[in-house]
């Protein structure tokens, strides 16, 4: 069921970055998904320590009750703490300025959503991921009858045939709908927006993106407060009732925030566009979505997905040329205009003859002795009782796997197990930091965020994991609740230890001891590493990933057959100069007549490269002699070759 | 009973009786309208001099849809005739990738060639070729001193190593070093120039011609 958790916060995580590409999105989809794990693990544990130093603190200064304290800090301070800490890691890389402007409103809103699915997954694997064992089976998941309301939890079904599904959802709505909205991603959308407004604004109008923050925050502290204050009067009785009401349409909240926010990213994209025509795509001014569209299906799956990345890249730029300082820019520019060259080089069909399809990669990339590799099983192991506790125990009819957990030998076995993850979490958290400088020198400012993101959530492992640690060296009992008689995050005090250490050593995976790793001559290996600043290199190697290595070696052939294929390569009827120096053509004889579409700079270009074939021929001719048996139909071919360079500088002299 | 035989069978057969450039350019058609580009093998086969010339000129200006002639390759650099030669290099420079080191190590070994035209066509490789076909050839080299050289092509030269070996006393070498500074006159004429004021016509004539083509793509400013 936990995997089904997972499943519903990654889906929804999916749909608000799906219709965030139609409006503007940059940031891809590997660094959302990794944002979900920060959200679960770095939001989350610092949400824990905000709230458990809050209310302790509180308590032992007033002299409170610790339950009065925790039930009002629920919908009072907690629900601020918590929408603030999920946009949290959007400030702390907004402080890298480079990685700051080339987000664009939209990035903001869909890292948001995922930054908040990931927290709204942590809540709902701690309270229910211990308890599947009460599970009663339905057609679309499973329900929890854990109290008064039970919880219905959905299934793959379910969950593909909703928008925004939660992970776990209070039964009065599942009976009637399917699972509710996923409320920590719906609301952190929206504080997404707002952070994005107060990373990417100009002067005092920036603090407008404090609104947003704050409206999630009061509309969760309504909702707070509708489920858990029984005599009601005063304040909250005034404020929380309109917030419930606009809690209705919490399933419209994301769209909203993507019309907002996209309507902004385009009028910076059509902004940058006119002003950097220079990163366009084919020989025409206007829109270059047909030269895009025709790259994109030259070699599958590799064209298609350079072209995607292509125009993120080429978004990103476009935000950072609307905000970001030229500095900042120049060195972006150049990337992405490096890119567009590389498509140009590779724009035919040819170029990509040599690059491997995927079934010839996956032959190529030798799996078998690369996973026998002591690194990865010592990783894998760690990862064990993980994935034992919250994956093969994780349903009604392997629940006993989880109860065995109970046993003393489990617990001296998962103690050895949590120091030796622990360890192995700060060797790679320390050599993120060491690579971390290296990523922010980046022109691509998503590496840095990247590698910010893997801190973040490495952190958040390490110190929950140290938590439960210390519970097991004091005594705690693997089948007791992590946090006694108290309601900090609801969650946390009703998880047992044994589930805190999985979801714990959890974040392990995050930090694989390897990396798939192309090589020249279009091969791959799997590179089974311990060096982390060597991972942080290698994903943000290449603003556009594996494919790009595939792009460079298709431009590579391109620029061997004479670097002449150019931006108009695919227009050219196939016509162009290949490694030999001579010009080819899939039909022998060259045209007749130019074809009327062709651009002046398809015709200078062409020019040039038939004086070039005409000049390698003749020299090849000098040296052959008049009277060899291919010698007429060599001259035929030179003549011919001139005769159609005549035509073209008749054109482009105008005559 | 006889037996049908299509418009490119005709031509081959044609062309292995009576070799004439009609013919190689019908010929060359057909493969552009589909005719199988390996049925030209045939002519390599047919024992006729001229016809494996022809064949060799229509492999060539195949480009690089002569991929599936490649394993002929090597009985066409082994011929005396210069012109196979010639065409036969072409096909390894459009066509070979890494998998064809060997071939593309037989072509390389042509620079010790007796024929000075021969090893003005394999400078022309040496020169154009991508690293990827290097690399493929170096490890199927048998003599040291062109592994070594040729895996100095690949992983490319100061200028002042190629300069420094334009004048060696070997002849190699120095053809060697000329090839190398044709690969990086797009960023630096400096060594081509050089070797283009050389005595050694085989060494000025081929740098001449370079720096003719460079300012073709690209004209002195």
């Amino acid at each position: 069921m936990t995997l089904f958790m997972a499943l519903a916060a990654g889906y929804g995580v999916l749909q608000v970055a799906a219709l965030g590409w139609a409006v503007g999105r940059s940031v891809r989809i590997g660094t959302l998904l990794l944002s979900i794990m920060v959200g679960l693990y770095g939001c989350g544990v610092a949400a824990l320590v905000l709230q458990l130093l809050y209310t302790r603190g509180l308590a032992a200064a007033s002299g409170a009750r610790l339950f009065d304290v925790v039930q009002t800090a629920s919908y009072t301070v907690d629900p601020f703490i918590e929408e603030l800490v999920k946009v949290a890691p959007l400030v702390v890389v907004g402080l890298h300025v480079r990685t700051r402007v080339q987000w664009g409103l939209t990035d903001y809103v869909v890292l948001g959503a995922a930054l908040g699915a990931g927290f709204g997954l942590l809540e709902a694997i701690l309270r229910f991921s211990h308890r599947v064992d009460q599970a009663i089976e339905l057609p679309d998941g499973w329900l929890l009858p854990v109290s008064l309301f039970p919880i219905y939890i959905p299934d793959a079904g379910a969950t593909l045939s909703s928008w925004l599904p939660a992970p776990a959802t209070s039964a009065d709505f599942a009976f009637l709908t399917g699972p509710e909205t996923f409320l920590h991603l719906a609301w952190s959308a929206v504080a997404g927006l707002g952070a994005g407004m107060l990373l990417r604004g100009r002067g005092p109008t920036r603090l407008l993106g404090l609104a947003p923050i704050i409206l999630v925050a009061a509309e969760h502290a309504a909702v707070n407060y509708d489920l858990s204050v029984i005599d009601r009067s005063g304040f909250g009785e005034i404020v929380a009732p309109p917030l419930l009401v606009a809690h209705r349409w919490l399933w419209l909240y994301p769209l909203l925030c993507l019309a907002v926010a996209g309507w902004f990213d385009l009028r910076d994209v059509i902004r940058g566009k006119a002003a950097l025509p220079d990163v366009r795509l084919g020989p025409e001014p206007g829109p270059d979505a047909a030269a895009i569209g025709s790259f994109a299906l030259l070699r599958l799956p590799w064209t298609p997905l350079i072209a995607l990345r292509f125009v993120r890249l080429r978004r990103s730029l476009m935000y950072a040329h609307a905000r970001g300082p030229a500095a900042a820019v120049q060195a972006w520019h150049t990337s992405v205009r490096e890119v567009r060259d590389q498509m140009n080089r590779a724009g035919t069909a040819a170029a990509w003859q040599r690059v491997p399809t995927l079934r010839s990669l996956a032959h190529s990339t030798p799996l078998g002795r690369s996973l026998l590799n002591w690194r990865l099983l010592v990783w894998l192991t760690l990862l064990l009782p993980s994935l034992t506790y919250l994956v093969i125990g994780g349903f009604p009819t392997t629940a006993r796997v989880q109860d065995a957990f109970a046993s003393s030998t489990v617990r001296a076995m998962l103690t050895a197990l949590l120091i030796a993850g622990l360890c192995w979490l700060l060797w790679q958290l320390l050599g993120t930091l060491r690579g971390l400088s290296a990523a922010m020198g980046q022109a691509y400012g998503e590496v840095a965020a990247l590698a910010w993101f893997r801190l973040m959530s490495g952190a958040g492992s390490l110190v929950g994991g140290g938590f439960c640690l210390w519970l097991l060296v004091t005594g705690t009992g693997l089948d007791q609740t992590v946090v006694n008689n108290v309601h900090v995050l609801d969650a946390l005090g009703s998880v047992l230890l044994a589930a805190a250490i999985a979801i714990a050593i959890l974040g392990l995976f995050l930090f694989p001891p390897l990396s798939v790793v192309a090589l020249a001559g279009g091969a791959s290996t799997i590179a089974v590493t311990l060096t982390p600043a060597l991972v942080t290199t290698l994903v943000g190697a290449g603003a556009l990933g594996y494919a790009g290595v595939m792009l460079a070696q298709a431009a590579d052939a391109g620029k061997d057959r004479g670097g002449s294929a150019g931006p108009t390569g695919p227009e050219r009827a196939g016509i162009r100069l290949d490694r030999t120096g001579k010009l080819h053509s899939p039909d022998p004889k060259l045209p007749e007549q130019v074809p009327k579409n062709w651009t002046r700079a398809e015709l200078e270009e062409l020019a040039t490269d038939l004086r070039t074939s005409i000049a390698n021929r003749k020299a090849e001719q000098l040296r052959l002699g008049e009277n060899t048996p291919a010698g007429p139909a060599h001259r035929a071919r030179i003549h011919e070759e001139e005769r159609f360079l005549r035509t073209i500088e008749k054109i482009l002299s105008g005559t | 009973m006889g037996v049908i035989m299509s418009r490119g069978d005709e031509l081959i057969d044609l062309l292995r009786k009576n070799p004439s450039d009609h013919t190689a350019r019908a010929l060359l058609s057909e493969f552009s309208a589909g005719y199988p580009v390996e049925q030209l093998a045939s002519l390599f086969h047919s024992g006729n001099p001229a016809a494996v010339e022809i064949g060799a000129w229509i492999a060539s200006e195949l480009g690089d849809r002569a991929t599936p002639l490649l394993p002929e390759i090597p009985s066409l650099l082994d011929s005396p005739v210069r012109a196979i030669k010639f065409f036969a290099i072409d096909v390894i420079l459009a066509c070979a990738g890494p998998d064809h080191g060997p071939a593309i190590a037989q072509a390389i070994t042509l620079i010790e060639d007796a024929d000075e035209a021969v090893r003005w066509k394999t400078m022309q490789l040496l020169s154009r070729a991508s690293e990827s076909q290097l690399d493929a050839a170096v490890g199927h080299l048998s003599s040291e001193p062109i592994r070594s050289l040729t895996a100095s092509l690949s992983i490319g030269s100061a200028q002042g190593d190629i300069t420094s070996r334009l004048t060696s006393s070997d002849r190699t070498t120095r053809l060697f070093a000329a090839a190398a500074a044709a690969r990086v006159a797009d960023k630096d004429r400096g060594a081509l120039e050089l070797a283009a004021s050389l005595a050694d016509t085989e060494i000025s004539t081929f740098a001449k011609e370079q720096l003719e083509l460079l300012s073709i793509r690209r004209p002195p400013s």
